[in-house]
């Protein structure tokens, strides 16, 4: 009796120790990943297969690109707000009620030209590849694939949602 | 134990026996309370073997073959190392798609929180 527990408990213990080695081994990279200074980054990194000087190269293209974006961000905030007190007392549609939604839609404009730029960028530091890849990852990741356009006969988010940074 | 005359002995024990009557009589309703005692071990319960005391007869008995007991060990150790797999696969899944969202959100504003 005594030596069929000590089976018992051998079969457990190795089963608890083999779950524990092969969960670790098989979690290491996203672990890795998570502890890293940017994850997202470290992310594109794995996923595209990128060398370490390209993976630099990248990084540097992202700190460049993230502070314009977020100052067309909050022009668009600004806008944003100055729209809905305007609006707040219009009546019809005023010389600046039109001024407002054409800047309003210019930055937009801007905005996303410069975002499929540093596409574009990032692409093109990447092998040809993988930069294809990337490229098809974005189409149907960003906003670049806008939603299709209805009229309430389907349920898409049809209100504009801020733009905002994480 | 042998005896030195068998044949004679058997021919006297037989006498004897056949002389024999027995005088004791058999107590009042003997044969009744001999039939109730029939039906009442008929009719209990047979003992049943709990679960419990299979697999304990298991562990005593067939567990400790060496050849059982390897299956089992290996046998257990593949389980932990396949639901080690599975799992390590869903959670490798689980943060590469949300590193990616992350990615995705840092460099276009306008994605939608989920």
């Amino acid at each position: 009796m005594r030596r069929g527990l000590l089976i018992l408990a051998l079969g457990l213990v190795g089963a608890a120790l083999a779950y524990c080695c092969v969960y670790l081994m098989g979690t290491a990279t996203p672990r890795a990943l998570m502890q890293s200074a940017q994850p997202e980054l470290a992310w594109l990194k794995q996923e595209f297969n990128l060398s370490d000087a390209e993976f630099t190269r990248i990084s540097q293209l992202h700190a460049g690109y993230l502070p314009q974006c977020k100052e067309r961000c909050q022009r668009i905030d600004e806008l944003n707000d100055t729209l809905s007190t305007t609006l707040a007392s219009a009546t019809q549609v005023t010389p600046e009620v039109e001024k407002l939604l054409s800047e309003r839609a210019q930055i937009r404009a801007s905005c996303q030209t410069e975002m499929l730029k540093h596409f574009f960028e990032v692409s093109r530091t990447m092998p040809p590849e993988q930069g294809k890849r990337y490229l098809a990852w974005v189409r149907n990741n960003t906003c670049l694939r806008e939603q299709a356009m209805d009229h309430g006969t389907e349920k898409h988010g049809a209100t504009a949602t801020p733009a905002h940074h994480p | 134990m042998k005896t030195n005359n068998p044949h004679g002995d058997d021919a006297a024990l037989d006498a004897l026996l056949q002389e024999w009557k027995p005088k004791a009589s058999l107590p009042p309703r003997f044969q009744e309370q001999v039939w109730c005692r029939i039906e009442r071990a008929e009719s209990a319960p047979a003992p049943t073997v709990t679960l419990a005391q299979l697999f304990a007869a298991w562990l005593a008995t067939k567990l400790p073959r060496p050849a059982l007991a390897t299956a089992y060990v290996a046998v257990l150790i593949v389980i932990g190392a396949g639901v080690g797999w599975s799992q390590a696969r869903q959670e490798s899944e689980r943060v590469s798609t949300e590193l990616s969202a992350r990615y995705a959100q840092a460099v276009d504003p306008y994605q939608t929180t989920p």
